[in-house]
């Protein structure tokens, strides 16, 4: 495309040119140059699809060079392909997570037709997938290929490890259900990681939650009508709100309609009550994704047996639907329920600080050694 | 003998520990400017004051840093200058004269410690914290001053020798740095299996990790979090 523009620019300048120099009598000139300058580009054309062809089979040939043993492993429901040297951390982490965040999960489709690639790099992800790639090529199979310089110790990893577990999971609400478009994209964060953002992300309706307002968790989180207490959200929130609700891909609003008009462009904030009214929940709700994940998590723990099939059914539903029939309890309870385990996992800020202290004691009784030692006292 | 050791001191570092005082006091008042007044959004302030604090966040370890310099500098000054006939004049062992030494030095560090911590204080006690947030200036300023010890014990060992010592030191270190790729190339040349080593990366990661002596510059400097 890119190449036959170029072509057409070069021979409307050489056209005119020639035009302008020559005049018509010299029409067979001009046409042979045409020819010539339209086989230049197809030999052009031929060199770079050579070129792309030798940069592919150098980077396969690099590939099939650094190719490494891997094997397999089983984990819960689904697969973890590893390198044979990492076989065990990859199983030990997988089954790790699979334990202590998902084990409650039952009867998902996308996790069971999901392999994890796995790899964990002493150094700079400078040959990304090198060792893992020929092996991984699919729609099911999920990288969590990460380097020590960036994620260090495994707590980090785990976190990687974890993402990539929920992001195949997410596979199981379909494009375009109203959960899946409710998660957004978010991470799975922890207790005290949910809290952290929830906290400053600028919203009313966030610090509302945080005081204990239930209600306000219920607006925030964008499961309950958002308009119904205006003094939680600023107009811009609302045009937000209504303005993803009008993309053509969400569909939830009629961007002609004058009401939403008038909330878009004539930023008249009655008129953004009226239309995000009418939604009942929203997809840009203020409490960030992560969040809203945190809270189903929250409502499949409670929920018990089978809560992560009954949430894939209903992928469709009011996202409040959703959540009381996940978690068997009314949607107050549960948001309660869930604003308490949330503030109880606020996270300890400067946890450390007391070890730090002692290795400080450490270092400096080590540096007094050496200074003790000094050339100077030695030459004195 | 740990009093006369501190008088000593305090009169070598008193005229520079001033600004860096006045500095300490200062800071967390400087981080809280315009906050808190009540008149602002109270759904954009947890965001803003966060957002605010990361503009400031850098100078509170090195004003740390720099407090444990000056200290350290001026714990070694008046021996340099005397070529230590003082220390060899007093009837204690060498390993007592740097221990007094340095206590000496430590006790000096909770002066500007004591000022962070007011200062601390008093920023915190100035806003209306929105739910969410809390200050935290006990930690930050024990934060302060374990990392004013970390640079104290630095910079006092590294003064307790010869300027000849001093400079091979700091060259080996700039060269670790500089040629640390080098170092890479020759572990990979010898050992395959070491040739995605990143020396220099895997070095500084594991001084400034839990555990290592400049885990504390790195560690969280907040006054006001979550």
């Amino acid at each position: 495309m890119g190449s036959a523009l170029w072509s057409a620019v070069l021979v409307t300048c050489v056209a005119g040119r020639l035009d302008a120099q020559v005049g018509p009598a010299t029409r067979p000139m001009e046409e042979e140059a045409i020819q010539q300058l339209l086989a230049l580009e197809a030999e052009l054309d031929l060199a770079r699809a050579g070129s792309v062809a030798a940069t592919y089979a150098a980077v396969l040939e690099r590939v099939e060079a650094n190719r490494k043993p891997t094997v397999l492993r089983q984990v819960g429901p689904f697969e973890v392909l590893a390198l044979v040297e990492q076989g065990d951390l990859a199983e030990e982490m997988f089954t790790d997570v699979w334990r202590n965040d998902f084990s409650s999960v039952t009867g998902s489709p996308a996790l069971e037709s999901s392999t994890f690639a796995f790899e964990w790099w002493r150094t700079a992800p400078s040959e990304v997938g090198w060792t893992l790639t020929p092996a991984v090529d699919g729609p099911t199979m999920r990288r969590v290929e990460v380097s020590r310089l960036y994620v260090p110790g495994r707590d980090r990893l785990r976190s990687s490890v974890t993402t990539a577990v929920w992001s195949a999971l997410r596979g199981d609400f379909p494009d375009g259900s109203s959960m899946r478009d409710w998660l957004g994209y978010a991470d799975y964060l922890p207790g005290a990681g949910a809290y952290r953002v929830l906290a400053v992300t600028p919203s009313a309706a966030n610090r509302a939650c945080l005081a204990g307002d239930t209600p306000a968790c219920a607006a925030a989180l964008g499961v309950a009508d958002v308009a119904a207490q205006p003094e939680w959200f600023t107009r811009e929130e609302k045009q937000r709100m209504l303005g993803v609700a009008v993309q053509p891909w969400m569909g939830r609003a009629d961007r002609d309609e004058p009401d939403v008009r008038a909330c878009l462009e004539e930023n008249v904030e009655s008129a953004c009550d009226r239309v995000v009214g009418r939604l009942g929940w929203v997809e840009m709700s203020t409490a960030p994704s992560s969040v809203k994940t945190h809270l189903l998590w929250y409502a499949i723990r409670v929920g018990g047996d089978g809560a992560w099939a009954r949430a894939v059914e209903r992928a469709d539903a009011n996202p409040a639907e959703v959540l009381v029939a996940v978690s068997g309890q009314p949607l107050d309870q549960l948001l309660r329920g869930w604003q308490v385990d949330l503030v109880r996992q606020r996270p300890d800020v400067h946890a450390g600080l007391a070890g730090g202290g002692l290795t400080v004691l450490f270092w400096s009784l080590v540096l007094a050694g050496f200074a003790m030692r000094s050339t100077r006292w030695r030459s004195a | 003998m740990y009093q006369p050791m501190l008088f000593v001191h305090w009169k070598q570092a008193r005229m520079l520990l001033v600004p860096f005082v006045l500095a300490a006091f200062a800071l967390p008042l400087l981080v809280v400017q315009g906050f808190g007044a009540g008149d602002s959004d109270v759904s954009q302030e947890a965001y803003r004051i966060l957002a605010n604090y990361q503009v400031w966040l850098p100078y509170f370890p090195m004003l740390a840093a720099s407090v444990g310099a000056v200290l350290a500098l001026t714990a070694w000054n008046w021996d340099h200058h005397l070529g230590h006939i003082y220390a060899l004049s007093l009837p204690v062992a060498r390993w007592e004269y740097v221990m007094l030494k340095m206590g000496a030095g430590v006790a000096l560090a909770l002066v500007p410690t004591a000022a962070m911590w007011i200062g601390a204080q008093l920023a915190s006690g100035s806003i209306v914290m929105p739910e969410g947030l809390r200050a935290y200036p006990n930690q930050l300023a024990a934060r302060f001053f374990l990392a004013t010890l970390m640079s104290y014990a630095l910079f006092f060992a590294m003064g307790a020798g010869t300027i000849k010592t001093t400079v091979w030191i700091v060259s080996a270190v700039l060269f670790f740095f500089v040629g640390g790729g080098l170092i890479d190339i020759l572990l990979g040349a010898f050992d395959p299996t070491m040739s995605d080593v990143n020396v220099v990366a895997s070095t500084v990661s594991w001084l400034a990790r839990a555990g290592g002596p400049f885990a504390v510059f790195t560690g969280n400097w907040t006054l006001i979090d979550v």
